[in-house]
């Protein structure tokens, strides 16, 4: 029998091997899971406003342009380490909507007074039933929609402002 | 060499074996959820068609918990949706494809098969095809090394040496 079989196990175990120390090194999230609504517009759905400025569909708000929607709760202690980074962003002049998911109103308007409210309109999904609709199985999440209203990138989990530099920032510029 | 192969054999086995239980269900799928008290049911048929879907679908919080086992906000989320699609009329087949439509293939324990998700559909037979190969070459290896009779020169050579010693 061909002796070069005996090598078989053997390179198979080290591609795996190898495989394995790369996704660990690489610091890809593996539990990150990809967004099936990737290409597709977001579901339409006719949302209150944290600001009462009447409702609003989160399908119809690429009109004026691409935007980030933000998924948060002041119930989320990552929403909270996040926030002072989504601040930074608006000043930079990037378009960011917040999606208010499974929280108290009352809290909600005191969070964005005292911590500073970066979003230009806040929806408001006390439910939770548009954030199912959307996927959202962990706030915060930030979903990029382009200005055709095409989900292009969606981050799972806080986002820091290294992640936006090495990463986020240039899905961002090449939706604009 | 004979040792080897049954034991690449074995492990290929056992590998497809773990891959195919892995595919189907958790290992707790046999657990009855203690989350589902509340839910109030039109009769059994139901009862029992939502204890299958929340076994079936997978917490992509919680990951490799079931969302009838666990107790994350999300998977509570999902068996609520469950309970509120089942309610009004729709398939199992149904309320899967609508969980799939949001939290994608990852969300079911029974992905539908495509060229996504061919490899763990697929990767189980080709083991085992792998391990009935590598299990004929071993039957077809011992059969070739049966004992050939001694001829004269070996036997005279055997019976010289008995007698030496």
């Amino acid at each position: 029998m061909n002796r070069a079989l005996f090598a078989i196990p053997l390179l198979l175990a080290i591609a795996m091997g190898s495989f394995f120390f790369y996704v660990m090194r690489s610091g890809i999230d593996i539990e990150a899971l990809k967004s099936p609504l990737l290409g597709k517009p977001l579901p339409s759905n006719q949302l209150a406003t944290i600001e009462f400025s009447g409702t609003r569909d989160p399908s119809s708000l690429h009109e004026q342009g691409p935007f980030l929607l933000n998924v948060w709760g002041t119930w989320c202690p990552a929403c909270f380490d996040e926030h002072p980074v989504l601040n930074r962003l608006a000043q930079e002049g990037v378009r960011i909507i917040g999606l208010n998911y499974q929280d108290d109103l009352a809290a909600a308007q005191r969070w964005l007074i005292e911590l500073h409210n970066p979003y230009e309109v806040n929806l408001i999904d006390a439910d939770g039933q548009y954030g199912f609709d959307l996927g959202v199985y962990g706030a915060p999440e930030t979903f990029f929609v382009n200005a055709d209203g095409l989900l292009v990138h969606r981050q799972v989990g806080e986002f820091t402002m290294e992640m936006w530099r090495n990463e986020l920032q240039s899905i961002w510029e090449s939706m604009l | 060499m004979k040792q080897f192969m049954i034991l690449v054999w074995l492990s290929c086995v056992a590998m497809a074996w773990a891959v195919e239980q892995t595919g189907s269900q958790s290992p707790l799928a046999s657990q009855t959820s203690i989350f589902e008290f509340h839910f109030e049911f039109a009769n059994d048929e139901e009862r029992l068609r939502y204890q299958q879907l929340t076994r079936q679908l997978r917490c992509p919080k919680c990951q490799n918990n079931n969302v009838s086992d666990s107790d994350a906000p999300i998977a509570r989320d999902i068996r609520q949706r469950v309970y509120q699609l089942l309610n009004q009329g729709f398939s199992d087949e149904q309320i899967v494809e609508h969980m799939i439509a949001r939290y994608g293939d990852f969300v079911t324990y029974r992905p539908p098969f495509g060229w996504r998700t061919a490899i763990i559909w697929l990767l189980p037979m080709a083991l085992v095809l792998l391990a009935a190969w590598s299990a004929w070459r071993v039957i077809k290896s011992r059969a070739k090394q049966q004992v050939k009779p001694l001829n004269q020169a070996e036997k005279a050579k055997l019976s010289a040496w008995l007698e030496a010693n």
